[in-house]
């Protein structure tokens, strides 16, 4: 198709006297040895395009029939067989749970290795605090731990917040399973009713120091 | 002239085309989801969630002055689709209902830093937030988050040491008979990034 | 006078009608381009050095950041929108601006609004909602701005004599009406009488993501697909494809908001709407990527000589990477990995400067010289620009995209041992790429650079005045006493 130099437009007609506010010198360059105004073609769409554009309508069809919960406003999970609002939680094994826990409030200080900060967190990682017997673990997540403290030969003085308003019994006893067979540690699991234990026997409310969590311990 | 045909017709499809998405997008959820209402837990006067209110509701505007939600997101996915619940970010993933009171909402669209939907579940020691706000590289090695130091003032220690004086050691301590104290803005910053907690059970949540 | 100079002649009044107004926009544009460079630079500092800068408040990352993605969103890329709107109109419909002195305040009022927002953002005052970040005072400013542009340019168009709506105007119409609904509404629905809860993010993400869509790439689309036919001289290959990919953008790309909402707190069902839309879209690309290339086959040898086209081909070749990277983005298993990281943050550069920007330096290099009658200054800048830019943007989207995907996948997914990686493990990951992405805005900064010198010495009409235009590689002759109007194409 040929395409002449500077085809005018339908209604144009040239103007009946030369302007001269336009400087045509200056205009004249660029502007003269422009093409004409752009144009379409027609060439015929493609056959494969046409089939291609089936596929992906019939593609995103099904997507969307099946991933859309009914088109419900309270079903957030795409995945039918689990879209349903009431379903009833799955129960989870107290090791993830623990890890889960670990990982939320506890590795932020004592790092996600357990080996904690020098002269800041003290480690989790073969820590005798935590190894020995279980009541001192539960003790100090109840109410928390202040002062002068001596953990794997390395001196800490800080402040470890209390956990037992915001954690459950079986929480705080699934974070201690979970740190205390973590990073080569190997203590033995600890149970609900223990904390619970604990929980109700214990009467002070500030928390403990190093000196006075020993004495407990006797 | 003004062609009518061409032009109207033009008009007429692009108002269609995007009147479709306008419905879609914006008046149906507005539809499915403005009714919902605050829950409350069995058997208790608990009610979930609350709107905000006093330092809270000031930091949340410190919060958006400082451009925290540019690193930070507040929306938890769900079990099994990414590992938000496995690091602990939450208990469950966020819904809708979490978010009823908010305004902004401020869910955020990078994780140059952690997810801060249940920060206020998994930190809860106020000492720890305003020395990592102070210089984030105190309480968190290697992190790239900026310091705010200017949400402090230093002052010089008159008689007694402030009550919420930064407890500053080596390199970061103060020159001496100097403290570092939080102002107004840091603290209620602090009470802002606390309050966040989205673990309240709710069934439409799976949990 | 003959018929060809007659017509030039017509052209030239049309022009000259535009003139005030669109060197306004493109040079208050131009000003935001560097403005937003300066941020840029910062912020990407900042993100590796934190201690860049520190302790101002007005510096900080969280402010700095936003500060550019508004100064390029609607400093930069809105200003030369305008630019191109009013010139392509012009030019297409063959009537003359009346009173462009109108347009010229509406460019003030324009830059009065970002400059206000701008200020506003670094004192704190930003909203923290995305791409809506000035405060309240701002926007009424910007819309009084917009509709003067917006009115104008359709009265252009109602004045038109020439028949033909070619395909680039319905972009530009389509554009000028899609883009006040959408900004009013956003306004209203999110600061004025805000929605509940989460239906703010499904207002902020239609309007975030048809700003680009419904906005940004028609005007650059009506921006190929007039300078790509106009400079070889060819027609564009299909009228019918050109139907399609209009229509089915129209259609399609409005549901694209919600890909933004993936595993967040919403229903199934609007997520799915918008990975749908997403898929949908490989229509309109495709359309018009097939388009363009069968228009250009045959001529990409003129690559080489032409500024203009080059900028402009890159610039749609980009329109077809990011097109595709997004829809593929926006499926639930892609996007588990790069939601909240780095990878989408290459992917709005490819779109907002491999594609926007770069197609309108290409327009910047064809309609300029039209306005000022002088040729650009010197063909050795153009390379620094074009080489600066084109390798700066191929570096930082290459970086983001590698980096950010295992960035994702660290952060995202679990180890070998099925557990998370320690977060910070993924931050020690991902610095050397932002590193890696500072370099690259530098060499970017230096192509900008290149081209406000250009810029400025052609508005001076400083330099020889030439008698053709500034090709890749040669740069014409001086023009003698008594000038040679040469014939040949671009």
């Amino acid at each position: 198709m040929s395409t002449d130099l500077n085809h005018a437009p339908s209604e144009f007609s040239p103007p009946e006297e030369t302007r001269e506010e336009v400087d045509i010198q200056r205009m004249h360059g660029p502007i003269l040895r422009e093409q004409a105004e752009p144009r379409e073609g027609f060439e015929p769409i493609n056959p494969a395009f046409t089939i291609a554009f089936g596929v992906i309508v019939f593609v995103s069809g099904y997507y969307l029939a099946t991933y859309s919960g009914d088109f419900r406003g309270d079903v957030y999970n795409e995945n039918r067989a689990e879209g349903s609002a009431d379903q009833s939680p799955k129960p989870v094994d107290p090791l993830v749970l623990g890890q889960r826990l670990f990982n939320g409030k506890c590795a932020a200080c004592h790092q996600p290795d357990g080996k904690g900060r020098p002269g800041q967190f003290p480690p989790l990682a073969q820590s005798e605090w935590l190894l020995g017997p279980p009541e001192i673990p539960v003790r100090i997540l109840l109410l928390g731990l202040q002062g002068d403290v001596t953990v794997a030969g390395e001196h800490f003085n800080g402040n470890m917040p209390a956990f037992g308003e915001q954690l459950k019994d079986e929480q705080i006893a699934a974070v201690l399973s979970y740190v205390r067979q973590e990073w080569g540690n190997q203590a033995e699991a600890i149970g609900a009713e223990l904390v619970a234990d604990l929980r109700k026997s214990v009467q002070r409310k500030q928390p403990w120091t190093a000196v006075e969590l020993k004495a407990a311990s006797k | 002239m003004f062609s009518m045909q061409r032009g109207l017709a033009i008009f007429v499809g692009i108002t269609f085309t995007f009147a479709t998405g306008w419905v879609g997008l914006i008046v149906i959820p507005h539809l499915q989801l403005g009714e919902l209402a605050a829950q409350s837990e069995e058997g208790t006067t608990e009610v979930y969630p609350r709107p905000l209110q006093g330092l809270a509701a000031q930091g949340r505007a410190v919060y958006i002055s400082e451009g925290c939600l540019y690193c930070h997101s507040q929306q938890v996915r769900a079990e099994g689709y990414g590992t938000d619940i496995a690091r602990g970010w939450g208990d469950r993933r966020t819904v809708p209902r979490d978010y009823l009171f908010e305004n902004p909402i401020l869910l955020g669209s990078m994780r140059t830093g952690p997810d801060l939907a249940n920060i206020g579940a998994r930190q809860t020691d106020e000492t720890w937030h305003l020395l990592h706000l102070y210089n984030p590289v105190i309480t968190s090695p290697g992190s790239i988050m900026p310091p705010f130091d200017y949400l402090f003032e230093t002052r010089r220690i008159v008689g007694e040491r402030a009550y919420d004086a930064l407890p500053l050691k080596d390199d970061w301590a103060p020159a001496a008979g100097f403290e570092i104290v939080p102002s107004d803005r840091a603290k209620a910053l602090v009470a802002y990034l606390k309050a966040q907690n989205r673990t309240f059970p709710l069934k439409e949540a799976g949990r | 006078m003959n018929e060809r100079e007659l017509v030039a002649l017509e052209r030239a009044r049309i022009d000259e009608s535009a003139r005030g107004p669109v060197l306004f926009f493109f040079a208050t544009a131009l000003f935001w381009l560097l403005a937003g460079t300066v941020l840029a630079l910062a912020a990407s500092l900042k993100l590796h050095t934190p201690g860049f800068l520190a302790g101002h408040d007005w510096l900080t990352f969280g402010r700095v950041r936003p500060a550019h993605v508004n100064a390029v969103v609607y400093g930069w890329a809105s200003l030369t929108g305008f630019a191109v709107i009013v010139w392509l109109m012009a030019r297409l419909s063959w009537a003359e601006v009346r009173y462009p002195s109108l347009l010229v305040a509406a460019g003030i009022l324009w830059n009065v609004g970002v400059v206000l927002g701008t200020v506003a953002i670094l004192a704190g005052q930003g909203t923290s909602v995305e791409y809506l970040e000035y405060p309240i005072y701002v926007p009424p400013i910007l819309v009084a701005g917009y509709a003067l542009v917006a009115v104008w340019s359709i009265v252009i168009f109602r004045d038109r004599r020439e028949k033909e709506v070619y395909v680039s105007q319905w972009y530009l119409l389509g554009a000028m009406f899609w883009l006040p609904w959408l900004y009013i509404t956003a306004n209203l629905l999110l600061f004025w009488f805000p929605v509940a809860g989460v239906v703010q993010g499904s207002v902020l993400w239609w309007f975030g993501h048809n700003v680009m869509g419904l906005w940004f790439s028609p005007l650059a689309l009506a921006t190929v697909y007039y300078l790509i036919p106009k400079v070889i001289g060819r027609p564009i290959y299909s009228y019918y494809l050109g139907i399609i990919g209009f229509w089915s953008l129209a259609l399609f790309y409005v549901w694209l908001g919600a890909h933004h909402l993936v595993g967040g707190p919403f229903p199934a069902w609007l997520i799915t709407a918008g990975i749908v839309g997403s898929l949908m879209m490989f229509i309109p690309v495709g359309a018009t990527a097939i388009n363009h290339h069968m228009t250009m086959i045959g001529h990409f040898g003129k690559l080489k000589y032409s500024p203009t086209l080059r900028f402009v081909v890159f610039g749609a070749m980009s329109y077809t990477a990011v097109s595709v990277q997004g829809s593929l983005e926006a499926l639930r298993d892609v996007n588990l990995v790069t939601k909240f990281t780095h990878y989408t943050v290459g992917h709005s550069h490819l779109g907002m400067y491999a594609f926007y920007t770069m197609t309108m330096f290409g327009a910047m290099y064809y309609i300029v010289p039209r306005l000022t009658g002088w040729e650009w200054a010197s063909a050795r800048l153009i390379r620094w620009h074009f080489w600066s830019t084109a390798i700066g943007i191929a570096i930082y989207v290459a970086l983001f995209t590698w980096g950010g995907w295992y960035q994702g996948v660290m952060l995202h997914q679990p180890d070998s041992q099925g557990k998370p990686v320690p977060f910070m493990q993924v931050v020690e990951y991902t610095r050397p790429y932002l590193i890696g992405r500072s370099v690259a805005g530098g060499l970017i900064a230096v192509g900008h650079l290149a081209f406000t010198v250009l810029f400025v010495l052609n508005l001076m009409r400083r330099g020889t005045r030439r008698a053709g235009p500034t090709l890749f590689h040669e740069e014409p002759a001086p023009v003698a006493s008594q000038p040679e109007l040469a014939a040949s194409s671009v």
